[in-house]
């Protein structure tokens, strides 16, 4: 039995030093990111870099978080957030479960829709919204950084594709319990795609959270703007880059995003765990 | 009878009204635009027809960033549906070690590119980086990576794919947990071999989701625009100069929104125009239960 | 039923949430929880207290440390008197600043107050989106066009009428950093710098350290920029622009190809460090700092931070010039303007009027940064005279403006920049041909200035 186990064991060795290996690949520019907050300035441009810092140097943190209303900004990102990972899923589900199981004339055509959504470069598409939102007079509110977020083409696609995949014969069953549409969509489809819906949160979360470009233009307020445009004014465009600072500003924006991820990578697996017992 | 024929239009409603009122319109919008001389500072603006696209299609640089575009993205997918499909299965055990390495694998894609451009920059540093030392120790020549046209979008492309290999693995690690158990297990009893296992019930099972990435990672390819600001500003002499970094540029550094709208527009067709030949080719070919 | 009753949950829920969004930037809610915090956030309120005060936005785009000055500034301001409220606001870098100004003024919600990147001071005016000061200036009388600085007026004039549309606000030019420990080391001496090209490259010898075939210290750098090559083609009487505006004017006067030849030789001799295309500033500045080149040229802003963190004695000096040419360089950073659209002009005015003339305003955002002193005022002031007298390397900064000269101000000029930034990477980066280089960015410059 214990030479079994320490057979295993030595046959897995190479796989585990391999995996090792490509782990560090992933993690060592974010390593990076959290020793360099720790650094002083000239530790934090030596070269080679160092891979401890001398001395943890807390008041990074600090500085990064005293340098503006930072308070104010973690409000607004978590209202903006939250908001719209709510209202996403109330306009989502609904519209994924009809482009998945009807069919209807036109439907061709609304999918396009929600294709070109998909495609259209964030880059140049802000100065129409930004015209018909100051048009609006909404700019003085958080509403332009959430409700042109609010159909979310990505997450549309990506759960009409596990909505196909539910065999029809379970929901025909449902049918001839009489149950009724809507009941279908909660109660059957909705738990089948529990793993796309947890990682379709984790993606709006995360591209919400980290957005800077779209919430910088739509913002002429102090007042109303997240932690990453906090955390860009912290680098100075022509004198010194104080990375030390500005490190230990995007990891204080990194925090939550790696407990969501936590949080949301277990309610993964337990779709999975769930899927299995079926 | 009449209100189930509405019932589908009232479920995709919403998501269709906010679509029309924060994408069709602005398109529509920049449509008219790219018709125009608007520079947006501008008090009026003069309709020029479609001499905006007329200048567009004789410009070597609009060929040029299409081409880099191209290259980018036909590069990308490949590498990143490879070494995603591989990541995901080979993470794909409900082990500590396992979730670790998955989380890993995700962090470049919840850091901040400009927070990590000084390690890659360094790391890609053509006299005392660490890649041309590990190509030297294999006995490989040193490459310039970001500092020739040469090797500047190969380098970009590494940098891309490092930080969303993540993210399409985890779709796919998703994709891969909802394959029910049992089919599994019946294939353990006939003593199939993991590789054929590999191709017979998992490539086939998860190809709704496959096909679902290709057409994301395609759109989001032609739409890359961060790793080149961050990275590159796209030179050295414009040698990752891509189109939506070429359509911003002109738009808000050489002031020509309206030449910038048409390439806009073209950028559009010709990421619709592929995802139809994705529909028409693949879709046929993908499995559902 | 029970289902419908969820729903009905997140319904009122996600209504709370946006009720709750739309409201966000509202004063009213965040004084009710926390009194302490308001006044940071919402300047708003003040407003309502004394209803007559005018508010000023002012758009900056300076963050780090220089934000936190500019800030301050504008809090003296604030405090110095009771009609005016100036609201400072970052609007991200110089590129995504300017993006936001012209979207701004095309939805109608543009500042009272801009800075703007020198580059786009042109498209601006030529749009009629920037205020005439001079009508201001004459009419308070406490200052005039010829107290600024005549080598940063470079941008201020627009050419068709003679306005004043803008005046200097954070401006620098390059200048030539060395490390005198280095220079005593290699044998030279530390109180002369190199004068022209051939100096350079002699010091520049001496100065490169070669350890096992490896260079371990080199002995010059600058960034691959249009800034530099600006400077240098300037020193052989070149233009960016011709003067007719039709073409660049470093092509048929050869200006061009001496300046690249000149750089294809540096970075073939091995005592240069090529920087990377993209922050080569920033690396150049670190190599600097760690003493792994031992002389570099960068912005004059950067004297601060230079003197603060290089563990040796700082040196500067003017850019080295060809010897058949002269001291020469072109000016950098940004500009400040009132626009056109704003309502209030006579306050945004009062405001300018204080940051140029009172010595709790730009002298002392001057005196901070490191940013070149504007006014002849400023110049004279004790502050600025104890500053030269205490950190000569600023005094360096400010004597080399007697040669700065920009010819390269015209509506197209961002769009030709990034050619010629190109046509310096081709040569540079990839090893083209410099002859053919110059060519395609002549035809190239015919087609952009025709526009």
């Amino acid at each position: 039995m214990n030479n079994k186990k320490a057979l295993r064991i030595v046959k897995k060795t190479p796989e585990y030093l391999l995996k090792t290996l490509v782990i560090l690949v992933f993690i060592f520019p974010f390593y990076w990111m959290l020793s360099t907050a720790f650094k002083t300035y000239a530790e934090a441009i030596a070269t080679p870099p160092t891979l401890w810092p001398a001395d943890l140097i807390i008041e990074n943190f600090a500085k990064a978080w005293n340098s503006g209303p930072f308070l104010t900004y973690t409000k607004n990102s978590v209202i903006v957030t939250l908001s719209v990972i709510v209202i996403q899923y109330i306009i989502m589900v609904p519209a994924a479960y009809g482009f998945a199981r009807f069919n209807f004339r036109g439907k061709n055509l609304l999918f396009a829709i929600v294709l070109i959504a998909f495609m259209m470069p964030g880059q140049i598409v802000f100065i129409p919204v930004y015209l018909m939102l100051a048009k609006w007079d909404l700019l003085k509110t958080l509403l332009p950084q959430i409700l042109p977020f609010a159909a979310n083409a990505f997450g549309i696609f990506l759960l009409r594709q596990y909505f196909m995949q539910v065999p029809e014969e379970i929901i025909e069953a449902a049918k001839l319990d009489n149950a009724k549409e809507h009941q279908i969509m909660f109660k059957i489809m909705m738990p089948m795609a529990k793993s796309a819906m947890m990682t379709v949160a984790l993606f709006s979360f995360i591209s919400r959270w980290n957005d800077y470009f779209w919430p910088l233009v739509m913002t002429n307020d102090e007042s109303l703007r997240p932690l990453t445009v906090g955390i860009a004014m912290l680098k100075d465009a022509e004198g010194i880059v104080n990375w030390h600072v500005i490190m230990a500003g995007n990891t204080i924006l990194v925090i939550p995003i790696i407990l969501i991820y936590i949080f949301a990578s277990r309610q993964i697996v337990k779709a999975f765990v769930y899927s299995g017992i079926k | 009878m009449k209100k189930k024929k509405a019932y589908p239009y009232l479920l995709i409603g919403p998501a269709i009204l906010f679509m029309l009122v924060f994408v069709i319109y602005p398109m529509f919008y920049l449509g008219y635009i790219s018709l125009t001389n608007w520079n947006l500072i501008n008090p009026t603006k003069k309709f020029v027809g479609f001499n905006n696209y007329i200048t567009l299609f004789h410009r070597e640089e609009f060929y040029k960033s299409l081409f880099n575009t191209c290259t980018y993205t036909f590069f990308t997918v490949i590498s990143i549906m490879v070494i995603a499909l591989l990541l995901a299965v080979w993470f794909n055990r409900n082990t500590k070690f396992d979730t670790f390495g998955q989380m890993a694998i995700f962090t470049p894609h919840i850091i901040a590119l400009v927070s990590v451009a000084m390690v890659w920059l360094w790391l890609m540093d053509p006299d005392a980086g660490l890649l041309n030392y590990i190509l030297k120790v294999f006995g490989f020549p040193p490459s310039k990576w970001l500092q020739s046209s040469k090797t500047s979008m190969m380098s970009i492309i590494i940098v891309s794919v490092w930080k969303s290999v993540g993210y399409y693995t985890l779709i796919i690690l998703a994709a891969l947990q909802s394959i029910p158990k049992d089919i599994y297990e019946a294939a353990d009893l006939d003593n199939a071999p993991k590789i054929r296992q590999f191709f017979k019930i998992t490539l086939p099972m998860i190809s709704p989701q496959l096909f679902f990435l290709l057409i994301v990672m395609t759109i989001d390819s032609f739409k890359v625009f961060e790793t080149v600001r961050v990275m590159t500003s796209g030179g050295p002499n414009f040698s990752t100069n891509v189109l939506v970094y070429y359509i911003y540029d002109n738009a808000f550094i050489n002031m020509k929104l309206g030449y910038a709208a048409a390439a806009g527009m073209v950028l559009l067709v010709i990421i619709g125009l592929i995802t139809i030949v994705y529909f028409k080719l693949l879709a046929k070919k993908v499995h559902y239960q | 039923m029970r289902k419908i009753k969820k729903t009905l949950c997140i319904l009122l829920i996600a209504t709370m949430v946006l009720g709750l969004a739309a409201c966000g930037g509202d004063t009213e809610q965040p004084a009710a929880e926390n009194p302490a915090e308001t006044e940071n956030t919402s300047p708003n309120t003040e407003t309502s207290k004394n209803t007559e005060k005018t508010v000023i936005n002012f758009w900056h785009c300076m963050g780090g440390d220089n934000g936190e000055r500019i800030e301050r500034m504008v809090d003296r301001f604030n405090k110095s008197q009771d009609k005016i409220e100036v609201k400072a606001t970052y609007q991200g870098s110089y590129e995504e600043g300017n993006a936001k100004l012209q979207t701004a003024i095309a939805g109608g919600t543009a500042p009272d107050i801009a800075q703007i990147e020198r580059a786009f001071v042109e498209p601006y005016a030529n749009a009629s989106r920037l205020e005439d000061l001079k009508p201001y200036m004459e009419k308070s009388g406490t200052i005039s066009p010829d107290d600024f600085v005549e080598g940063l007026m470079g941008y201020s004039y627009y050419n068709d009428d003679g306005k004043l549309v803008s005046i200097p606000f954070c401006r620098s030019t390059p200048i030539f950093y060395y490390n005198k420990d280095a220079f005593k080391e290699a044998g030279l001496d530390p109180e002369t710098a190199p004068e022209t090209w051939e100096d350079v490259i002699e010091y520049a010898n001496k100065l490169t350290k070669v350890e096992d075939g490896k260079t371990v210290r080199y002995g010059y750098t600058f960034p691959v920029a249009t800034w530099y090559f600006k400077a240098n083609v300037a020193q052989l009487d070149g233009r960016t622009i011709n003067e007719d505006k039709t073409a660049i004017g470093f092509y048929d006067n050869g200006v061009g190809k001496k300046v690249l030849e000149y750089w294809t030789g540096l970075r073939d001799s091995g005592v240069y460090m090529l920087p990377p295309t993209k922050d080569g500033a920033l690396v150049a500045r670190q190599a600097f700092i760690n003493g792994e080149t031992c002389m570099f040229e960068e912005s004059t802003s950067i004297i601060g931070t230079l003197t603060e963190n290089c563990n040796f004695e700082l040196g500067a000096a003017f850019l080295p010039y060809a010897s058949e040419g002269h001291p020469a360089m072109p000016t950098g950073g940004s500009n400040i303007a009132i626009m056109a659209d704003s309502k209030n002009k006579e306050a945004a005015w009062t405001f300018l009027e204080w940051l140029i003339n009172n010595p709790e305003g730009c002298l002392q955002f001057v005196i901070e940064s490191g940013y070149l002193p504007f006014t002849k005022q400023m110049v004279e002031s004790p502050e600025i005279q104890e500053l030269w007298a205490n950190n000569p390397v600023y005094r360096v900064a400010y004597d080399q403006l007697q040669y700065a000269v920009d010819t390269e101000q015209h509506q197209y000029w961002a769009e030709l920049k990034s050619e010629i930034l190109a046509a310096e990477q081709a040569v540079m980066n990839d090893n083209a041909d410099i002859d053919k280089t110059l060519d395609n960015l002549y035809s190239r410059s015919l087609e952009i200035l025709a526009q």
